[in-house]
């Protein structure tokens, strides 16, 4: 997840695709406003203490209160709100009729990727993990379960907000391969800072693959194990779903796929059988104030199962 | 190493601000450490084989193997003994 913020150079300044551009320009463009500014202010400030008389009191006429305290700014933020809107006014164009179309919803405190047609039915649900394939927009619905959130791609896209009871909508694109870390960029409760996702942008054909093994993974039936049954009956399937069996439950993330996936606990943990182990066990020691409750309860040889079986799901 | 394979997500490891898993036992002080897993006496040796496969040297452990090799399993041993020093 810490992938969104650093590295070098920060993703906000290393775009990816056509809907981040924009952002890396408007950004250096303040930075240097910014520097500009601040160095005018210093000047004057040095001028205004150290300065001759004249110039002294040329600074404090009513000429350069003017000017430099109206004239000036008014011209230069007209002008750069009129060229910052413009930059970004492509950003809010919608992708054209047959891009791919992806639901993200906001939740406390993990992100619920679903995959549409072009109906915008749920055909595929993901958790915290976003495949996409290079070279072509794809239209974003955001929405949140509870709270207000925001999703942001920094490689990708800039943020915007995901409210609950209306859908914003966003366009990415990433034009070279590779894995673009995501992170909530909205205060949104106690695990907000530990609540993450990445996009994978795969070619298109290897992307294709990736759908096909995803589709697989939701058809193929799942023979009932000792894993399996504990997996009901010690009450996780009440909140997660794995496809083509009766674990249906929603407040969780599907974990039909969950073997398969990158990350773990909403984006924040490698998938390894140590960190689902440690999840499944104790994730409040992991996510203090996430809603899935510790299962440390369970004997030893029950929780491997329960591991054993959610390592199964890819 | 520590943070590729996220060993937090278990344990309170020192040096280490997140995570810090309570379902395994705490690795704070493995230089004053007895036993490792309450079975082998504390040498590097016996920490790094049990870091490294679990289950192979104490079966029925909840510690899966790890996805490291030998020599990754050695250094994390020396990390656990090093850092607990300080």
């Amino acid at each position: 997840m810490t992938e969104a913020l650093f590295g070098w150079p920060p993703p906000v300044l290393d775009p990816m695709g056509p809907y981040a551009e924009p952002v890396r320009t408007v950004a250096w463009a303040l930075s240097g406003m910014g520097a500009l500014v601040t160095t005018l202010v210093v000047a004057a400030l040095f001028v205004a203490w150290r300065g001759p008389p004249v110039w002294r009191a040329r600074l404090g006429g009513q000429t350069s209160i003017l000017v430099f305290g109206v004239a000036l700014p008014a011209v230069v933020l007209a002008a750069l709100l009129i060229w910052g809107l413009m930059l970004t006014a492509k950003l809010d164009r919608p992708a054209a009729d047959g891009a791919m179309r992806v639901r993200v919803t906001g939740e406390m405190w993990w992100f619920r990727v679903q995959y549409l047609d072009p109906q915008g039915r749920v055909i595929a649900e993901d958790a915290n993990e976003l495949h996409i394939p290079t070279g072509q927009p794809v239209a974003i619905e955001l929405a949140s379960a509870d709270v207000i959130h925001s999703f942001w791609v920094p490689h990708l896209s800039g943020k915007k907000d995901m409210i609950p009871g209306r859908t914003n909508r966003l366009t990415v694109q990433a034009d070279r391969i590779g894995r673009y870390g995501g992170v909530c960029a909205e205060y949104c409760g106690r695990a907000h800072a530990l609540m993450g996702m990445v996009v994978i942008a795969h070619a298109p054909d290897e992307f294709g693959r990736w759908w096909g093994a995803r589709r697989a993974a939701a058809a193929t039936p799942k023979p009932d194990s000792a894993g399996f049954a504990l997996f009901t009956d010690s009450g996780c399937a009440a909140c997660h779903t794995v496809d083509g069996t009766r674990a249906v439950g929603r407040t969780g993330p599907n974990l039909t796929n969950v073997a398969a996936r990158q990350t773990l606990g909403g984006g924040i943990l490698p998938n390894n059988r140590g960190t689902m182990t440690g999840w499944v066990g104790h994730s409040q020691s992991i996510k203090p104030g996430n809603r899935m409750p510790n299962y440390d309860r369970l004997e030893p040889r029950q929780l491997q199962d329960i591991v054993t079986y959610l390592e199964t799901l890819k | 190493m520590i943070e590729r394979v996220q060993c937090g997500s278990c344990h309170v490891i020192p040096g280490v601000d997140w995570p810090k898993g309570r379902l395994g036992p705490s690795l704070d002080g493995m230089d004053q450490q007895g036993l490792v897993a309450g079975t082998f006496p504390n040498t590097p040796q016996n920490l790094a084989a049990f870091i490294r496969n679990a289950p192979a040297v104490k079966p029925g452990t909840v510690m899966p193997a790890m996805p490291i090799d030998d020599r990754e399993a050695r250094d994390v041993a020396q990390y656990l003994i090093e850092e607990s020093k300080r």
